[in-house]
């Protein structure tokens, strides 16, 4: 019941509307889908970091494109099993992955659990991070989405679903850990992940405060042919709400991040960090105009590494200290790790129906003086971006 | 406007042919499962052929299929298994089969394709939980032939009607490259035939393999080495059930043949075998499994910078070939030698959901690092839980 409940809550965001019933199947097999199509314009010169993926020059076509498939199967009226499988073009060219392969129990009216690979809470827009109909954007704010860029994990989670101050409430417990995968442009590995998360829904909108920890979290970074381990305990905080009134749309979250490094780490992160992010938008009719300032705080701050300069601190055990050099111009601690930026974002959303979208979006990145951004390489002062994106769910 | 409409149409003549309902039934059918492994040690192992780290504490047996099969016509079938799996490739989605059936007469078919290679009792179930009482198959027998597919052709003869019905299945094929147990192998020529009989109460099998030109590439300290070698596997299986009591049993025989072509050499001849002992008590089935291995050979020890045995291989001067960290040589992905004692509990929840808890306590034989990547000391305890489902 609750899972329904949920994945009724799912629905009323991404508008998975239709099934198709295959027959004949031993369960009732329930496919639905999502899919987006876009390019960006503009700067582009400069490959960046945006949520786990890399963008570069090449995927002014393509940044964006996604094809999910929502695959659901009811075993009896307690046990269930959901699948959602996902081809990106900046994840390894469309190759389809199980972004999500759980088995689900209800096990009362209040109570679920489910365990297998799910989507990992994080944020306001984490279940729904790849289906871009679900928000404003052509993609969720950058400086947020990236500082956590984990959607999905394996592991077990349970909900406790009840209702005051006139809201639904879930409060959900989350367990698990990650077997190797890439994002960030890395090798990521994390042997334990637990959190809590709150999400509330009201007749206006809805809601979400996070707390994970995450522990020896290992970032394999390939620098000069050599790969080097940031090895790290991270602790999130997220808050976040998404408020419709009349025609207004307020939009809000914030998560801070902070790090421990582990001795095991051949890398030193200093990388603790703020970000948030503020979206106005207002609706007419068909269309909704939005205006989005998002920020990043810390108090570190990356340094300038020039090619062949000695990097800081004592070298990797496997490296001779006379070849602990910067391979290329560098910052440290590196892009994925610390971006200090903020953005401006002007964006215009018409539905076309209740399944289709158009997205145009004009966003201006402004780096903080000394860091690079989300960037790899300087991009200089400022980065101007046009993205559009087609996005429908069937 | 009229754009609009033909669009409209041709995508719905699109929409017919790719579900092709008109023509073929499509038949649907799943599993999943989700687990957990708790561990007394940080080693990572093998386990058929999966790695299993730390980080896969969640996410080691964690799989989800799909199974697609079409009926052509009376004769000709198409079907296919699309895999997603927590160790492979971070659920990555691969047709783990894809072939194509036809029946020749009554108790006649071939397949071509990718297909199940039939070299144990559960190689075609492998990754379906349900199917099998413990939580993941032995490993010590199914770790000694980590291929699960191959791409060929087999033939099915069926006879015997009634209480004993007979299967014998030859089949022929090679293996494109495939990720298994940490490295990289291809097979060039795979043959071999099986002989199953299904009783009332049980199922026997018999199975004889050749397996030419098996290449093996893994990476030690930066270097790709490769094994190249002919392999004969023996396997024999049984699963028994009367009067409550279960009895399952598999017994394998790997030899080894050096070729030439290696980098390195491999003496990793052995045996494995296990027996499992259950008794159902209405949806519950406890069960105890005793498992073991046996070689004429024993892997060394080699401490991080000593000399490797001689001859380096081709590339690697002689005064580089040095361990990289220790290890082992056969390494563990090719001589298991360890034992271990499962003690399990299965409890049917409904006919298509099954929770699973087993307790496996691993002794590695002295000098052997059994299944794990680095030494696990004397003996490593794993309790391992898991939820199956079909649908």
């Amino acid at each position: 019941m609750l899972i329904r409940f949920l994945r009724w809550r799912n629905r009323y965001y991404t508008l998975f509307l239709m099934a198709i019933y295959i027959a004949p199947v031993h369960a009732a097999v329930d496919i639905s889908g999502f899919a987006t199509a876009g390019l960006i314009a503009g700067d582009t010169e400069n490959s960046f970091v945006s949520g786990p993926d890399v963008i570069t020059e090449s995927a002014q076509f393509g940044a964006d494109n996604i094809l999910g498939l929502q695959v659901n199967a009811d075993i009896n009226s307690k046990v269930s099993v959901t699948s959602q499988f996902v081809a990106k073009a900046v994840e390894d060219s469309y190759d389809i992955y199980a972004r999500w392969a759980y088995i689900s129990y209800d096990i009362s009216q209040q109570i679920a659990m489910r365990m297998g690979r799910m989507n990992f809470p994080g944020a306001l827009y984490s279940d729904v991070q790849e289906v871009g109909f679900s928000y404003p954007w052509v993609r969720n704010p950058i400086e947020v989405y990236t500082l956590l860029p984990i959607t999905s994990h394996s592991g077990a989670d349970l909900f406790y679903h009840f209702n005051a101050l006139n809201a639904d409430w879930v409060l959900q417990s989350s367990v698990g850990s990650f077997p190797p995968f890439d994002a960030i442009g890395a090798t990521l590995e994390i042997d334990l992940a637990y959190g809590l998360s709150l999400v509330g829904f009201t007749d206006y909108g809805k809601m979400n405060f996070s707390v994970i920890n995450i522990e020896d979290t290992n970032i394999g970074i390939y620098a000069g042919g050599v790969e080097l381990d940031v090895d790290i305990d991270i602790a999130f905080f997220s808050a976040g709400f998404e408020l419709e009134l009349g025609n207004i749309l307020i939009i809000s979250e914030a998560m801070k991040k902070e790090v421990k490094n582990n001795p095991s780490s051949d890398l030193y992160s200093q990388s603790d960090m703020f970000a948030y992010y503020l979206t106005l938008g207002y609706r007419f009719g068909d269309l909704l105009s939005h205006f989005t300032y998002s920020d990043t705080r810390s108090d570190h701050r990356p340094a300038f590494f020039p090619s062949g300069a000695p990097l800081p601190g004592s070298p990797p055990q496997s490296i001779p200290a006379q070849y602990w050099l910067a391979p290329d111009d560098m910052m440290v601690p590196s892009n994925v790790e610390l971006f200090l930026q903020k953005s401006f974002v002007a964006g215009l959303r018409y539905d076309f129906n209740s399944q289709t979208a158009f997205k145009i979006d004009f966003q201006r990145m402004i780096m903080d003086e000394g860091s690079w951004g989300l960037f790899y390489t300087d991009p200089g002062d400022e980065v101007d971006l046009i993205s559009v994106a087609v996005d429908v769910v069937f | 406007m009229a754009y609009k409409r033909l669009k409209r149409h041709s995508l719905l003549a699109v929409l017919i042919i790719s579900a092709g309902a008109a023509h073929a039934a499509v038949d649907i059918s799943g599993f999943a499962s989700a687990g957990y492994i708790a561990s007394d040690s940080d080693a990572t192992f093998i386990s058929g052929s999966d790695v299993i780290s730390e980080s896969a504490s969640f996410g080691a047996d964690n799989t989800l299929g799909f199974q697609l099969s079409a009926d052509i016509n009376k004769q000709t079938t198409v079907a296919a298994q699309l895999l997603a799996k927590g160790t492979v490739d971070s659920y990555s989605v691969a047709a783990q089969w894809a072939y194509i059936g036809y029946k020749l007469s009554d108790g006649v078919s071939a397949r071509m394709g990718r297909l199940n290679f039939p070299a144990t009792l559960y190689s075609e179930y492998q990754e379906i939980g349900i199917s099998y009482p413990w939580v993941r198959p032995p490993v010590e027998v199914y770790a000694v032939l980590p291929l699960a597919t191959y791409s060929g052709l087999d033939l099915f003869y069926s006879f015997g009607s009634g209480q004993l019905s007979w299967l014998i299945q030859p089949f022929i094929g090679s293996s494109p490259e495939i990720n298994a147990v940490g490295g990289r192998g291809e097979a060039n020529l795979v043959y071999g035939g099986t002989l199953i009989a299904n009783l009332d109460n049980g199922k026997l099998s018999l199975t004889v393999t050749q397996a030419d030109g098996v290449e093996f590439i893994f990476s030690t300290g930066g270097v790709d080495l490769s094994l190249n070698i002919d392999m004969t596997f023996l396997s024999a299986g049984f699963e028994y059930e009367q009067n409550n009591v279960v009895l399952i049993s598999e017994l394998v025989n790997k030899n080894i043949h050096n070729n030439p072509q290696g980098d390195i050499r491999t003496i990793s001849d052995m045996m494995a075998g296990y027996i499992t002992l259950g008794y159902r008590l209405g949806d519950f089935l406890p069960h105890f499994t005793y498992s073991d291995t046996q070689s004429d050979h024993q892997s060394a020890f080699f401490p991080a910078g000593s000399a490797l045995p001689a001859p380096s291989p081709q590339g690697i001067p002689a005064a580089f070939w040095l361990a990289p960290q220790d290890m082992i040589m056969p390494s563990n992905a090719e001589l298991i030698l360890q034992k271990s004692f499962t003690l399990g509990l299965r409890y049917n929840f409904s006919s298509q959901t099954t929770l699973k808890v087993d307790y496996q306590k691993i002794i590695p034989d002295d000098n052997s690092w059994g299944v794990f990547f680095s030494d696990p000391g004397d003996e490593v305890n794993l309790l391992s839980f898991a939820v199956d489902v079909v649908f």
